[in-house]
C-alpha cells in the first residue's frame, strides 16, 4: 500500500472557545513567520461552510487546517503529496507536524490559551479510494503501521493503552480513531512525539 | 500507482471520445515535463481542458510585509508562461444546463477531498470548480469524472465555454416549452466541434425559456437563445430568438437579435454558422477586441446577419442538426408519483418562512422546486455526499446549479415539502435566504484568481453575515435586492446584472495602496439581465456594508409605492446616487485607520503585487498547432508502445498519428474534412504531395510517402521492426508538417 494522501487530526478541547476567523491572521503569521512545513501558499477560509474544512492553510505538499469536518473543531495537517518512507513514517511525520501545530497554536498570544488541544484523540485519515477504500481490508493492512506510531510514541512516554477503530461509512474516505486511555497535556505529548523514532 | 489504477477500472465506463482525450492530454502532460511542448502550447491545451492556474503560481506572494519567492520541488518548470508545474491549479467542471445527478455529486465529493480543498465550488454560470488541485492529478480526476458522464472540455480556453440555461427549464410557470433537450444538443453537437477550435476569445452561450424572467442571462452572452411559442393556424408552434454579441466586462455590450422564430431544427446550423464566421473574421490579435460583441459592433448587426445567412447556406448537412428533434423530446418526470398526496400544512414558523423564500411552485399541479442555498457558492465533501442522499430520497436525478451559485431541487411533492426542510436543516442547508439580499454572489477574486484586485469573496462572505443578521428587519423591498461582487473589472461575477454590485479596483493613498470596490447600481436582472447597472464611484473596500446601508435605507425612505430599485435609481440618477456615498471615498492616513489598508477576509496589508498574468484563456495558438501537438502525444503513445513489446499497438499509435497530423494539414484548406480516414489521406495527397507543396527540400516527398504507403495497404507492421519504423517515420512525419506550416506561414506573409 502507497497512499499518499493522509490526514493526521487532533480535536480542540473546548471548540466554542475559538472563533475559527481568528486563526485567519494567526495563519497568515505562521505562513511569514515559515512556521509550518509542506511549501505553505495562502490561508483559505471556509469557516461559512458547516461541516467543511474550516480554515487552512494551503501548501503544495501539505495543508494545515483548523478543521471543522465531521462537525468537530479540531487541527490537522494533511500529506498531499512527495510522500516517501514507509506509511508508519508518514504518519508519524504528520503526528509531529500536528503536534507542533497544536503547542504553537495553544502558546499563541493573539489566541489567549483558548486553543486547547486534546491528545486523547488521533483520527487518522487516507484520503485515496483507490489505495484505501474504507473496510475491514485496509484496515488490516493499515493496522501494523499504526501500531507501530503508537508503540513508538509510548515508548517515548507519550500515550498509554490504545484501541484503534475504523470509522466512517464505506462511501467515505478510509478513517481510523485511535483512542488513548491515559491521555498525556500536549506538551508532554508533543516532547514524546518528537523524540520517537519510528 | 493509482493514475493508473484508475485509468485500468474505469475503463469501460468511460466514453471513448473523452478517455481517448484524456489519454492524449495526460501524454502531453509528460511531454511537457520532458521539455518536448513549448509552454505556451501546453497553456492552451490544459486551459481547454478546464485546467485554470491559481493566483501565486507565478511562485511570488506578498507575504503582507514582503514578497516571497515560493519554492516548489519541481523548481522551474512551468506549465505555461509564468505558471510554475507544482503550484496547484483549478480545475473547472463543465455543468451543461445545470443539470447534475446524485452519483456525480457523489463523484465529485470525492475529487474534493482526494485531490483538492474538500470543497465544490459553484460558479456564476453554473459549473463547478475544484481549487488547488496538482496538474499531475488532473488526468486521473478528469477520468473519474469522464466516467460518470462529466467533461471538463473546453471548460476554459479560446471555445465554447459552458452553456447555461434556466434551472427552471421545463417546470416554470412562465416559460414558453422546455428549452433543455435543445441546450444539451447544442451543448453535445458544439463540444471539440472543428469549427470553435480557432476562435479568438471565449465564446458563451445561454438559453432562456422567457423574455421576460432573468434566469437564462442571455442578453450578457455571446449567443443567446430565448424560447417562444407562437399560434399559427390554431396550433402552437415552438422557436427561438436567438441573440448576439452580447457581454460583460470593462465594455459591456447588450446582445442584438440575429433572428427571430428560428425553427427548432435550424437552432443547430445556425449557431454552426455563427461559429464559422466568428472564426475567420473576429480579431485573433488584440485580445482585448476580441469577442464576439465587437465584431458585431463592427459589422453591424444587418452586415452580421448576412454573412451569417451567407455561411448557413454553404454549410455541409449534419444530420446531427435534428437528431434530438426526432428522439422526441422526453420531458423530465417526478420520480415519485403524487399518488396521495395532500397538501402540506404550514403552522411552524421557520418552515413557513423557508418555504415562502426558498420554495417555487410548479407549473405542474402538486410540485415545487427548493433552492438549497450555498454561501458563497461552497459547499464540503461531506454535505455533497449527504445532499445527496437527500436528493436520491425526495427528487432523484433532477437537481440544478444556478448562476446564483445555488443548488435547485426540481420535482418535491408538495407534500414531502416539511420533511425535505427537516432534511436540509440536518445537515445546515435550510436557511432561508435564496433569491434574497442575503444571498450575495461573488466571482473567486483574491483567494485564487491570478487577476484579482480586491476580496469580492471576502466582502461577499461579510456581506452575508451583516445583512443575515438583520434579515428579518429588512424592509421587504430590500430583502429581494440582488447583490453581486466580482473581483475586478472582468465582471466574472456579473455585477452588471445586480440591483448593487461591485467590482473591485484599488487607489493610492500616501503611498500605500487601498483596496476598493466600484459601485454599480440599478443593473436589471429581469429581461435576462436587459440593461446594465450605473457605476457610481469607488469606495475603499472596508467600508462597503456601510455603502450597502446608506443606499437601501435611502431607497426604502425615498421609495414611491410600488416603485422598484431599478426605477428608483433611474429617477435619482448618478449624481444623485453618488451623492449618497460621495464622504465614505475620503481616505485618511494609515495611522488614524490602518484596517482600510487590508481587505476583507485578509489581514494581510494590501498590495497589488499579487496579480499575475490572467489566465481568461490562453494565448491564441491556431487550431494545427495544437491538432498537430496532439499527434505528437500520439507519436509517443506509439514509442511507449513499442518498448512495451505492443507491436499491434505501436502500429496503430503511428498510423494515427501521422493520419492526425495530415488531417490538421487539410484543414487548414478543407475545414470541413471528415473524420474519414480515405477523404482525409485522398485529400493531403492530391492538395499537398502531388503538388509538390509537403516537398522538402532535401528529402523531397519522403516523409509523406510511408503514410499514403501504410494507408494503402492497409496492413499493419508485420513484426517489431517494421512497427520501429513505422514509428519513427511518423515522428518525421510530424516535424514535416510542422515545417511545412512554417515554409507556408513565411510565403503568406511575404506576399502580404
Ligand atoms: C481577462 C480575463 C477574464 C475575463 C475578461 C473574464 C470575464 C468573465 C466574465 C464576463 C464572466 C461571467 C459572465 C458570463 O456569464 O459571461 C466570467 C465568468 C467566470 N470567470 Fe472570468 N474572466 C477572466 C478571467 C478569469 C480568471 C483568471 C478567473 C479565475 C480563475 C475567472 C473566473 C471566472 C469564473 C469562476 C466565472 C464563472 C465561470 C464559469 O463557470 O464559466 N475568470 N469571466
Ligand atoms: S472578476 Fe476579476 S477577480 Fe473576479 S474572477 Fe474574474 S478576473 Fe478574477
Amino acid at each position: 500500500m502507497n497512499p499518499q494522501r493522509i490526514a493526521v487530526k487532533l480535536y480542540l478541547e473546548e471548540p466554542a472557545a475559538l472563533d475559527p476567523e481568528e486563526l485567519v491572521p494567526v495563519f497568515h503569521r505562521f505562513i511569514r513567520e515559515d512556521l509550518v512545513t509542506g511549501v505553505p501558499i495562502d490561508v483559505a477560509r471556509y469557516g461559512h461552510v458547516s461541516d467543511g474544512p474550516g480554515i487552512m492553510i494551503i501548501g503544495s505538499l501539505k495543508d494545515h487546517a483548523l478543521d471543522l469536518g465531521g462537525g468537530r473543531a479540531g487541527l490537522s495537517t494533511t500529506l498531499k503529496r512527495g510522500a516517501d518512507g514507509t506509511v508508519a513514517s508518514r504518519v508519524h511525520e504528520l503526528v509531529q507536524d500536528v503536534a507542533r501545530l497544536s503547542v504553537d497554536l495553544q502558546a499563541d498570544p493573539d489566541l489567549g490559551s483558548r486553543a486547547r488541544v486534546g491528545t486523547g484523540e488521533i483520527l487518522i485519515t487516507i484520503l485515496d479510494r483507490y489505495e484505501a477504500p474504507n473496510d475491514d481490508a485496509t484496515l488490516l493492512k493499515i493496522d501494523p503501521a499504526i501500531r507501530e506510531v503508537i508503540t513508538a510514541l509510548s515508548e517515548a512516554g507519550g500515550a498509554g493503552a490504545v484501541t484503534v477503530e475504523r470509522v466512517g461509512e464505506s462511501r467515505d474516505p478510509f478513517a481510523v480513531r485511535v483512542l488513548v486511555d491515559q491521555p498525556r497535556p500536549l506538551i508532554q505529548w508533543a516532547e514524546g512525539v518528537e523524540a520517537a523514532s519510528v | 500507482m493509482s493514475t493508473t489504477g484508475w485509468r485500468d477500472r474505469l475503463e469501460a465506463q468511460m466514453p471513448p471520445d473523452l478517455a481517448e482525450e484524456i489519454d492524449i492530454f495526460e501524454t502531453q502532460l509528460e511531454l511537457r515535463q520532458d521539455g518536448r511542448v513549448d509552454e505556451r502550447v501546453f497553456a492552451e491545451t490544459r486551459l481547454r481542458r478546464g485546467v485554470y492556474g491559481q493566483r501565486y503560481d507565478n511562485g511570488q506572494r506578498h507575504d503582507g510585509i514582503e514578497q516571497r519567492t515560493l519554492t516548489f520541488p519541481a523548481g522551474d518548470l512551468t506549465k505555461g508562461p509564468e505558471t510554475l508545474w507544482d503550484a496547484p491549479g483549478m480545475l473547472r467542471i463543465k455543468v451543461p444546463w445545470g443539470g447534475l445527478t446524485p452519483i456525480q455529486l457523489d463523484v465529485m465529493a470525492e475529487l474534493a477531498e482526494e485531490y483538492s480543498d474538500h470543497i465544490l465550488h459553484i460558479t456564476t454560470r453554473q459549473d463547478v470548480q475544484l481549487h488547488y488541485v496538482h496538474i499531475e492529478d488532473m488526468p486521473t480526476v478528469m477520468r473519474r469524472l469522464a466516467a460518470v458522464g462529466m467533461t471538463t472540455r473546453e471548460a476554459c480556453g479560446n471555445g465554447v465555454r459552458n452553456l447555461t440555461a434556466c434551472p427552471l427549464s421545463g417546470v416554470c410557470r412562465t416559460e414558453a416549452f422546455d428549452v433543455t433537450p435543445h441546450s444539451e444538443a447544442l451543448f453535445r453537437f458544439l463540444l471539440g466541434h472543428p469549427d470553435c477550435q480557432d476562435f479568438g476569445r471565449k465564446f458563451k452561450i445561454a438559453f432562456s425559456g422567457c423574455a421576460d424572467e432573468a434566469c437564462g442571462l442571455v442578453m450578457m452572452h455571446d449567443l443567446g437563445a430565448i424560447a417562444r411559442t407562437d399560434m399559427v393556424d390554431g396550433e402552437p408552434v415552438h422557436s427561438f430568438d436567438v441573440y448576439v454579441g452580447g457581454g460583460l466586462g470593462t465594455t459591456p455590450h447588450q446582445a442584438k437579435l440575429l433572428a427571430d422564430r428560428v425553427p427548432l431544427g435550424e437552432l443547430l446550423p445556425i449557431t454552426q454558422a455563427v461559429a464559422r464566421v466568428f472564426a475567420r473574421l473576429g480579431e485573433k490579435l488584440n485580445r482585448n477586441r476580441a469577442r464576439i460583441k465587437f465584431l458585431v459592433a463592427g459589422t453591424g448587426i444587418e452586415e452580421f446577419q448576412r454573412l451569417v445567412r451567407e455561411e448557413r447556406e454553404i454549410l455541409p448537412y449534419d444530420e446531427r442538426w435534428t437528431a434530438h428533434l426526432e428522439d422526441g423530446l422526453a420531458p423530465e418526470v417526478p420520480s415519485r408519483s403524487l399518488d396521495g398526496v395532500g397538501e402540506e400544512d404550514g403552522t411552524d414558523a421557520a418552515f413557513v418562512t423557508w418555504r415562502d423564500t426558498n420554495a417555487y411552485l410548479q407549473r405542474q399541479d402538486g410540485y415545487a422546486v427548493v433552492t438549497v442555498p450555498l454561501p458563497l457558492g461552497d459547499i464540503s465533501s461531506h454535505q455533497s455526499r449527504l445532499l445527496a442522499d437527500i436528493a436520491r430520497r425526495f427528487v432523484g436525478d433532477t437537481i440544478r446549479t444556478t448562476v446564483e451559485q445555488n443548488i435547485v431541487f426540481r420535482w418535491v411533492r408538495l407534500e414531502d415539502l416539511r420533511d425535505l426542510y427537516a432534511a436540509l436543516g440536518e445537515i445546515g442547508m435550510a436557511d432561508a435566504v435564496a433569491e434574497t439580499i442575503v444571498d450575495v454572489t461573488s466571482c473567486p477574486g483574491t483567494d485564487t484568481c491570478k487577476l484579482g484586485i480586491s476580496a469580492s469573496r471576502g466582502l461577499a462572505g461579510e456581506l452575508r453575515e451583516q445583512l443575515g443578521a438583520k434579515q428579518t428587519e429588512l424592509d421587504e423591498a430590500v430583502r429581494g435586492l440582488r447583490i453581486k461582487v466580482s473581483g475586478c473589472f472582468n465582471s466574472c461575477g456579473q455585477h452588471h446584472v445586480a440591483d448593487i454590485g461591485f467590482f473591485g479596483n484599488s487607489r493610492k493613498s500616501a503611498g500605500r495602496v487601498v483596496p476598493h470596490f466600484q459601485v454599480v447600481l440599478g443593473g436589471q436582472w429581469q429581461h435576462n439581465g436587459g440593461s446594465y447597472g450605473l457605476a457610481v464611484g469607488a469606495i475603499p473596500s472596508k467600508r462597503i456594508p456601510e455603502v450597502v446601508d446608506r443606499i437601501t435605507d435611502r431607497f426604502v425612505a425615498e421609495r414611491e409605492p410600488g416603485e422598484t430599485f431599478l426605477d428608483w435609481t433611474g429617477r435619482t440618477g448618478r449624481k444623485g446616487l453618488a451623492a449618497i456615498i460621495a464622504d465614505l471615498k475620503a481616505i485618511p492616513s494609515y495611522e488614524e485607520e490602518p484596517g482600510l489598508f487590508s481587505d476583507w477576509g485578509n489581514p494581510r496589508e494590501f498590495s497589488i503585487g499579487d496579480i499575475g498574468i490572467g489566465e481568461c484563456a490562453g494565448e491564441v495558438i491556431s487550431s494545427t498547432d495544437l491538432e498537430l501537438s496532439f499527434a505528437e502525444s500520439i507519436a509517443f503513445e506509439a514509442q511507449v508502445a513499442l518498448e512495451d513489446g505492443d507491436v499491434a499497438k505501436a502500429d496503430e499509435r503511428a498510423y494515427r498519428a501521422m493520419i492526425t497530423a495530415a488531417r490538421a494539414i487539410v484543414r487548414t484548406e478543407l475545414p470541413d474534412v471528415p473524420e474519414d480516414d480515405d477523404v482525409i489521406v485522398g485529400e493531403f495527397d492530391t492538395r499537398f504531395v502531388e503538388t509538390n507543396r509537403f516537398r522538402d527540400r532535401f528529402a523531397h516527398s519522403k516523409f509523406a510517402r510511408p503514410l499514403l504507403e501504410r494507408h494503402a495497404s492497409g496492413e499493419a507492421a508485420a513484426n517489431e521492426e517494421a512497427a520501429r519504423s513505422l514509428v519513427e517515420e511518423a515522428q518525421l512525419f510530424i516535424d514535416a508538417a510542422h515545417a511545412f506550416q512554417i515554409r507556408e506561414a513565411g510565403a503568406t506573409s511575404a506576399t502580404q
